[in-house]
């Protein structure tokens, strides 16, 4: 998706879109494209067949915070951008902590068709996601990068209401 | 003239409240308990008109909203426990309708993993009926085996 579309989902959500009193560095180029390209590959953010394993779920969340971590260590802690790390590493907490690391009991038996595992896994997944999926937003808006679909599937969806509210 | 608006008290006088674990025992399930939680006052000009109970229930498939009639079935409804604040309230009724519609199973998912579950922020959830159970049979089973020991 290009980062042209991705800017217009971004109704009522603030971001420096590249206006006059802001300049992205190059290190936060260069970062924004290493996290896109990082999450581009993590499965566990947009995958259906994905959520058949929350072993690995957990293990690619894990790796995803820590990822989100040694970025944020070269980046100036006020900026936007880091902001929007910060939250995403905030959102990969709050899935740990709901469904707990490898041989907890929702880590278990989340992908046992009825059990109550999957009620406290898959609603935490889909907060990641969300949470992912509004910042990935941002962060492709305020540096003018392209998302593969896949992981693009994640974003808002767009307003397809006009301003009167019809659609 | 002041016309003071009715709202539900169980039976030693507290007033019901949203997110109220409930319990209830019908003459069909032998002594088992059914639970489920307050999720709604229909409010009147005169105060509650309805309760709405949100519950996991067998018989009606699975997490469903039900009137406080069809939840009691004409047996009498005790309060188990309440939630914390009213913050823990909401919390218990937005985990509890994230699942609406959600399959009934009676060893993975019952009407006390249901009630468990959002009161404990939806991370953990145990049903102490299958748990007794379990305990109950090995126990039984434990009894059986020495009774057999002992007559060889």
């Amino acid at each position: 998706m290009k980062f042209s579309e991705i800017a217009n989902r971004l109704t009522g959500i603030s971001t420096p879109l590249g206006g006059v009193s802001w300049q992205a560095t190059e290190l936060e180029v260069s970062a924004a494209r290493r996290v896109v390209s990082f999450l581009e590959d993590r499965r566990v953010l947009y995958a259906p067949d994905e959520m058949e394993v929350p072993s690995h779920c957990v293990h690619s969340v894990m790796d995803i915070r820590h990822f989100l971590t040694s970025e944020l260590g070269k980046l100036d802690a006020g900026s936007e951008f880091a902001a929007s790390l910060r939250a995403m590493r905030a959102a990969c907490r709050k899935f740990l902590d709901r469904v707990g690391i490898d041989g907890s009991e929702v880590a278990l038996y989340a992908n046992h068709r009825g059990h109550w595992s999957s009620w406290t896994f898959y609603g935490a997944l889909g907060e990641l996601r969300g949470t992912f999926g509004v910042h990935l937003a941002r962060i492709a808006a305020q540096f003018k990068l392209d998302i593969e679909d896949k992981l693009a599937s994640i974003l808002p969806a767009k307003d397809e209401e006009g301003p009167d509210g019809r659609a | 003239m002041l016309i003071e608006k009715f709202y539900p008290r169980y039976a030693n006088g507290k007033q019901m409240g949203i997110g109220d674990e409930l319990v209830v025992s019908y003459p069909e399930l032998h002594g088992i308990p059914h639970r489920g939680l307050i999720y709604r006052f229909i409010e009147g000009p005169l105060g509650v008109e309805a309760i709405e109970i949100i519950h996991n229930s067998k018989g009606d498939g699975g997490v469903c909203v039900v009137s406080w009639d069809d939840f009691a079935q004409g047996q009498t409804v005790r309060c188990r426990r309440r939630p914390s604040s009213l913050e823990h309230a909401r919390g218990i009724i937005a985990l509890a309708e994230s699942v609406l519609g959600h399959p009934y199973d009676a060893g993975k998912a019952n009407c006390e993993h249901f009630t468990d579950w959002c009161y404990n922020g939806g991370t953990r959830a145990k049903s102490e009926t299958l748990e007794a159970g379990v305990v109950f049979g090995s126990l039984a089973a434990l009894g059986l085996g020495i009774a057999v020991f002992a007559r060889d």
